[in-house]
């Protein structure tokens, strides 16, 4: 089932959550709603389940407007962020809940629930009920229990978050692996960027409800279109600088020329640069000129981030980070001078400079 | 260790020092907490346990030592056992509408956006602030042998009775069982009832199948705690009992009526029994059954319901918070008119109090009273709550175990057992205000100190052990740490003995002495002599005093840290 939101607002007293927000979702798509606390992703999720009335704009399914559907009417499953079991039922009438308020036959439901158990890995904890579950099996239960009514749309809000970072990675595994054998519309909501890249078709990042940039995850990661969506999704360096050729594709970077790839742009425009950290090598000082552009800092602080070494770096006064190899020798010291190094299209050009970075 | 001498040691200096110092404050420290632990132990022994064994053994002694006697007497006796009988169906009877009329109100207030919700809250608390038994005052001025409606329907039934007390005590108990509700429905996540109306439920079947489902441990709490306070209520039967006679009246009637202490005793143990059963299933069963609350954070928020449920609920929240209103409205109004049922024209001559020799210095006594009980209350019950939830010295459950249990003694059993207790020395304090204060603390004691607990356990010990750890001890601490922090729940401690001061009537009644009446008492004594006025009058007084006091200290500490404590 396709879901089309048209330019939804939603607000809660003064405050807008959602503002005039449009997203197309196709069928069988799954994507990732992701963005900082209070960026409106929740609501948004809230008005496609119809537990928020949009103040103006359209829920559409298959085309159909739903906005005056209730919930119970929606054929959409949802897995609370708390998981919202019912602790006064066991495992297995939490999954059959829905299925008996529908008035399936008996029978009907317990093949349901088996099922459901099986698809989810419930085994043996049918009986129990949810205080007798570890965080892990809970968030099964949630999730086979918002599947056990064959819901033609699946909505998940941070349904990872109170996990351990172990259990998170399996389970975001399985979540996608059901998600694309039953090829069910899925709306994921998470503020967590890695989470959201690994498990999305596309990704729609929000900031103050509305969509900053949407797009397939490596689309989202290698071109950023704001700073914003470039500080957000993975770490970036952004370089404000001026256009000095744009013919020749250099600018200039505190008084330092840069060459770059460069699409168009006038010059002594001012434009953002995103670098990420990882497109930034650590060169000796008197390396050969190989095209690259070259940065001379000084060292500052050193992470070990277990496949690599992230170094803080301070050039021209302003912090740079760079992902760089372990083996890169004995270099790696406070306060030692740095040469860096980048090829001219590591660079992405952001067109939007009016959007201050918070 | 012992390598370096203890002279190479000592030029060191500091290190050496360290532990020298340590270690007195350290005992200073324990005898601090042992001194204080077993000085509260002393006093529950003394003001709950010492006064019930007295009602016990009275109980269980005859002419010719230990008998049964007095309990044979009782249950033999078929007026005593209808009055039993009474008891238990008048106050399961009130009981059941209580809670279902505070259901209504809590599920209204936490759960729809029906209009008035403020007016709603306001009004089931509004009971909390007044003498338990005006609400049976005012039930006389509407429905008694000479009320508005008696008169003007001209019936021949009054409301004296049976109806009488279950009416006035589902409007007394109201904001108790509100309370208590208004936390469970409170407690419960929103987003269990989005996920059944997710899953497809209707808003009955979700109100069915989750959150009363849900709601059950807190209903069953809610039932026994209005029970018990049902079962020990004396001022409403008293007032508008007639001649449905409860036990905690003929306790009275025997004690003080007859002097018969033996007979009495007998009674308040017979009384206790089904009071503490419905305590310690509470305590032991409903606690255990209650559901830990799963998700990470309930939300609490209002959920769009059927406008045939939306309405029904406004109509049923608002008739019952207007009710209340009208209660209330109508002491003030009686206290104003010439004579009630008779002239109607307006008159301020009730508060001349001609009708009584003491005028209105009863209200001045139960203000001395509950200043009293107020500052010697909070004191005890914040000592109390710390040590008991933060020094946690051996005897820490038995501490808090007696702390709790005058909540499921009757007040007449503290009245009698009072009395029994404290009128041969070492103690003797009848006579005297102070065993006013004694019976106003520790009859009140359960909540204060269940306040005081919840409000350090909202302070992380941290704060404390930095105290501890920067050389701070015991007293220091609790008095330059803790002390500043607990300001809010202070006040509000402080606010319940107050008003509690203001407005018991039910142990009281049995420890006041010549020349020294009280305000609630006093109440009492002009509606037995038919001065339903100056009984108004009174009434007026004292909720104003009250109201005033409340809003006073709101204003000295501000807003919303002093709370109107519950029970």
């Amino acid at each position: 089932m396709r879901i089309s939101l048209d330019r939804l607002t939603k607000r809660f007293g003064a405050s807008v959550a959602v503002d005039g927000l449009s997203l197309e979702i196709g069928a069988g798509e799954l994507v990732s709603l992701v963005g900082g606390s209070g960026c409106g992703k929740t609501t948004t999720l809230r008005v496609i389940a119809g537990f928020e009335r949009p103040d103006a704009g359209e829920v559409r399914f298959d085309g159909r407007v739903v906005n005056d559907v209730p919930p119970r009417r929606r054929s959409v499953g949802v897995v609370f962020q708390s998981y919202a079991l019912f602790p006064t039922m066991t495992v297995a009438e939490n999954i059959a809940f829905g299925p008996r308020v529908a008035r399936w036959p008996a029978p009907k439901v317990r093949a349901r629930v088996a099922e459901m158990v099986a698809l989810t890995h419930l085994h043996g904890l049918e009986e129990r009920y949810a205080n007798q579950l570890s965080g892990g099996q809970q968030q099964r239960v949630a999730l086979a229990r918002a599947l056990a009514k064959s819901p033609e749309i699946l909505l998940l809000d941070e349904p990872l978050s109170a996990l351990d970072a172990k259990i998170r990675l399996r389970l975001r595994g399985e979540i996608r692996k059901i998600q694309q054998d039953l090829g069910i519309t899925t709306v994921y909501v998470t503020h967590d960027q890695e989470e959201a890249l690994s498990i999305a078709d596309r990704i729609a990042v929000m900031r103050k409800g509305r969509i900053e940039q949407v797009g397939r995850p490596e689309e989202i990661y290698a071109r950023p279109r704001t700073d914003f969506v470039a500080d957000f999704i993975g770490v970036s360096n952004l370089l404000a600088c001026r256009v000095v050729s744009a013919r020749d594709g250099v600018v200039e970077w505190e008084g330092e020329r840069l060459r770059i790839a460069l699409n168009g742009g006038q010059d002594g425009e001012r434009v953002l640069l995103s670098l990420r950290p990882e497109k930034l090598a650590v060169v000796a000082e008197r390396a050969p000129d190989d095209g690259r552009n070259r940065l001379h800092g000084v060292l500052e602080v050193v992470t070990f981030l277990g496949p690599f070494v992230r170094v803080e770096l301070t050039v021209h006064g302003r912090p740079l980070w760079a992902d760089v190899p372990h083996a890169t020798g004995a270099i790696l010291e406070r306060k030692k001078p740095v040469t860096l190094a980048f090829a001219p299209d590591a660079c992405v050009v952001i067109a939007a400079t009016g959007s201050e970075a918070d | 260790m012992d390598t370096p001498s203890g002279a190479a040691r000592s030029s060191l200096g500091p290190p050496s020092a360290l532990p020298a110092s340590r270690i007195p404050i350290q005992q200073t420290w324990l005898t601090t907490d042992a001194a204080s632990a077993a000085a509260i132990l002393l006093l529950l022994l003394a003001f709950v346990v010492w006064p019930v064994l007295r009602v016990l053994a009275t109980s269980l002694a005859g002419p010719a030592g230990l008998t049964l006697g007095n309990y044979a007497d009782f249950f033999s006796s078929s007026r005593l056992l209808r009055i039993l009988v009474n008891s238990l169906v008048v106050s399961a009877v009130s009981t059941a509408i209580t809670v279902a009329v505070a259901l209504v109100l809590a599920y209204s207030v936490t759960r729809s956006d029906i209009p008035g919700k403020r007016f709603v809250s306001l009004m089931s608390l509004l009971p909390l602030i007044s003498p338990p038994f005006l609400v049976s005052l005012a039930f006389i001025l509407l429905l008694g042998r000479n009320g508005v409606i008696t008169q003007a329907l001209h019936l021949d039934w009054s409301i004296y009775g049976f109806t009488g007390i279950v009416v006035s005590q589902v409007f007394t108990f109201l904001p108790q069982g509100y309370i208590l509700l208004v936390n469970v429905l409170g407690a419960i996540d929103v987003s269990l009832e989005e996920a059944a109306e997710n899953l497809g439920a209707g808003p009955l079947t979700t109100l069915r199948r989750v959150t009363l489902s849900l709601a059950r441990p807190g209903l069953a709490s809610a039932a026994l705690i209005v029970f018990i306070l049902c079962m020990t209520d004396f001022g409403n039967p008293i007032l508008i009992g007639g001649r449905y006679n409860v036990l905690a009246t003929e306790i009275y009637a025997q004690v003080i009526g007859m002097s018969n202490f033996a007979a009495g005793s007998a009674m308040s143990a017979v009384l206790i029994v089904p009071c503490l059963v419905a305590y310690l299933v509470n305590a032991c069963w409903v606690g255990s059954q209650s559901y830990v609350t799963v998700s990470a954070g309930a939300r609490m928020a209002t959920r769009p319901m059927p406008p045939a449920l939306r309405w029904t609920l406004f109509v049923l929240s608002g008739g019952v918070a207007l009710g209340v209103a009208l209660i209330y409205a109508l002491i003030p109004l009686g206290s104003v008119v010439q004579l009630w049922g008779s002239d109607w024209s307006l008159s301020l001559r009730h508060y001349a109090f001609a009708s009584s020799a003491e005028g209105a210095w009863p209200i001045g006594n139960s203000v001395k009273l509950a200043l009293l009980s107020g500052v010697i209350g909070t004191v005890v019950a914040l000592v109390t709550a710390y040590v008991v939830e933060r020094k946690r010295p051996p005897g820490r459950r038995v501490i808090e175990a007696l702390s709790l249990l005058p909540a499921a003694l009757p007040g007449t059993v503290i009245g009698v057992g009072y009395i029994l207790a404290f009128n041969v020395p070492p103690l003797l304090l009848t006579g005297t205000i102070w065993i006013l204060a004694a019976s106003v603390v520790f009859w009140k004691f359960p909540v204060a100190v269940l306040a005081g607990i919840n409000a350090l356990k909202q302070i992380d010990p941290a704060i404390e052990e930095a105290a501890v750890s920067l050389g701070a001890g015991s007293v220091r601490t609790f008095a330059r740490v803790v002390i500043p922090l607990l300001t809010g729940a202070a006040f509000s401690i402080f606010v319940y003995f107050f008003i509690n001061g203001m407005v018991t009537v039910s142990a009281v009644i049995f420890l006041i002495y010549p020349g020294f009446n009280l305000g609630s008492v006093a109440i009492l004594n002009q509606v037995e002599n038919g001065y339903l006025g100056a009984a108004c009058a009174l009434g007026t007084i004292i909720i104003v005093i009250v109201v005033g006091s409340v809003l006073l200290l709101r204003a000295l500490v501000g807003g919303d840290r002093v709370a109107v404590l519950k029970l």
